[in-house]
């Protein structure tokens, strides 16, 4: 039980500290996917600003102020009832893409920071296309030695699987 | 006659062959790859790959004694490197996280910000070894040597302020409140001003060093990092991580004034010695981008590694 309290109680003891801290390196996570689709297709599975709870099973509820239009803040609950806010950067059509940013972070949806994503269907060979996830973004942790499940390892696993569960769910919707 | 000429080209040859027969280097660290790689600027190829400490970020090049210096935040030292056998001679361990790192004209001091032990550490180049600490602000960040060496700025990017310190003395002569999690900072050639990079508030201080207050603040794009001073154009290049690009500041009227898309995440931003070209790494797409000052459009890109960083002065002779 301990084990489970113990990333929250450190960061309640340095609550202070983490809304501006974070580490020193910057992680990324950059995922694809081929999907048998056409681009306009695989578009319209994801362009939703909150579609998000569609197509990524670790994902439950979603809820948004403005839509699609730039500015517009997302709620995504996860499995685990943690919440994260995320807010619309940029939005394409044309380009079948947009780009996001965290808007403050929580430690138990994941522990990081200054999170900030792009997704994208392009065009791949064949009539196929290819969805690119990628994000950049630092532990939360605010000092030099996180425990082993607040470290950038930990945090860049748990995204990965987070980007990759959607990408697969994508392409099973696809095709 | 002949003879006096033959002095006369012998002088010359020794008061500027040395500038003209030398070539500029720049050492851009990368992150994901645990390395320095060397950029020869006049072909724009790679000629050199050095390997450092854990996940490198800021680099301070000597302008005269053949030695770059590199933080290694993650495993928590500074890399010496000889830039003429292009190796590693020492790491030293310095704090917790050392990520800001500069060198004194002179060659003689190098400064690094630790942004867990909120401290400026001082090497001593003549042993290489730490020899003094100043206690700054929370989390410094960028630093900038003046040109006399006499002065050190430090950001602090927890306490949204520049300091400024007096070397000689280790003391932190005035505190100057900059924009929100204030970054990069860059000292002007003249040191008549010093400018930061802030990245929350989506801005750049310029502030009058004589003075030490803030004249301007200039509106740039988002999340900026760092800046390089174009003295002969009176530019600055900003370097905008979230936008994938760089803001070109016009002095004169303290705007902004043109907009160039580079990589993906810049970072890191230095001026030739030449003055015609702006280097960017770019930490997402690894590669550097080259912008011609002149026309301020990107003229070249090279490869570098996994994550580029180049935090600091990143170009030197051989």
């Amino acid at each position: 039980m301990l084990n489970l309290l113990r990333p929250a109680l450190i960061v309640l003891f340095l609550l202070p500290a983490l809304v501006v801290a974070h580490g020193p390196s910057r992680q990324k996570v950059d995922k694809q996917i081929e999907i048998n689709a056409p681009v306009a297709k695989v578009w319209g599975i994801i362009s939703d600003f909150c579609a998000i709870k569609s197509w990524n099973p670790a994902v439950t509820a979603c809820e948004s102020d403005k839509g699609n239009e730039v500015d517009s803040e997302r709620i995504v609950t996860l499995e685990n009832g943690q919440k994260m806010k995320e807010k619309l950067i940029k939005y394409s059509t044309e380009q079948f893409s947009y780009q996001y940013m965290m808007v403050e972070p929580n430690v138990e949806a994941f522990p990081i920071n200054t999170h900030g994503a792009s997704i994208t269907v392009k065009e791949g060979d064949g009539g196929k296309s290819i969805v690119e996830w990628k994000g950049a973004f630092y532990r939360s942790f605010p000092g030099p030695n996180p425990p082993p499940e607040l470290s950038d390892e930990a945090a860049g696993k748990a995204l990965s699987d987070f980007y990759t569960k959607g990408l697969e769910q994508i392409k099973k919707l696809a095709e | 006659m002949t003879y006096i000429r033959q002095l006369i080209h012998i002088y010359a040859l020794l008061c500027y062959g040395p500038a003209l027969q030398a070539d500029t280097f720049a050492y851009i660290t990368n992150q994901g790859a645990d390395n320095v790689v060397v950029l020869d600027t006049t072909t724009y190829r790679k000629v050199a790959t050095i390997p450092v400490g854990h996940r490198p970020a800021g680099i301070a090049v000597s302008p005269n004694d053949a030695r770059a210096y590199v933080t290694n935040p993650e495993s928590k030292d500074i890399s010496i490197i000889d830039t003429r056998k292009r190796a590693v001679i020492k790491n030293v361990a310095v704090g917790d996280g050392p990520v800001g790192i500069a060198v004194n004209h002179a060659g003689t001091l190098v400064f690094v910000a630790d942004w867990y032990k909120n401290a400026i550490f001082i090497l001593d180049t003549t042993i290489l070894e730490i020899t003094d600490s100043i206690p700054v602000g929370r989390s410094p960040s960028g630093i900038a040597v003046a040109p006399d060496d006499k002065h050190l700025y430090v950001a602090n990017r927890d306490d949204d302020n520049l300091m400024v310190i007096d070397v000689a003395e280790r003391k932190i002569l005035s505190t100057i409140p900059v924009g929100k999690a204030p970054f990069g900072v860059t000292v002007s050639a003249q040191g008549d001003q010093v400018y930061v990079a802030n990245v929350q508030s989506s801005d750049v201080s310029i502030i009058d060093t004589q003075r030490r207050i803030v004249v301007a603040t200039v509106r740039v794009g988002s999340f900026p990092y760092a800046i390089a001073e174009d003295r002969h154009g009176k530019r600055l290049y900003v370097t905008n991580q979230h936008d994938n690009t760089v803001s070109v500041i016009d002095l004169g009227s303290g705007t902004t004034v043109h907009t160039i898309e580079v990589g993906e995440y810049p970072e890191g931003i230095d001026k030739h010695p030449t003055e015609s070209q702006v280097y960017v790494a770019n930490w997402f797409d690894d590669k550097v981008s080259v912008i011609d000052t002149g026309s301020m459009t990107v003229v070249r890109e090279i490869e570098t590694d996994s994550g580029s960083r180049a935090f600091g002065k990143f170009f030197g002779p051989d």
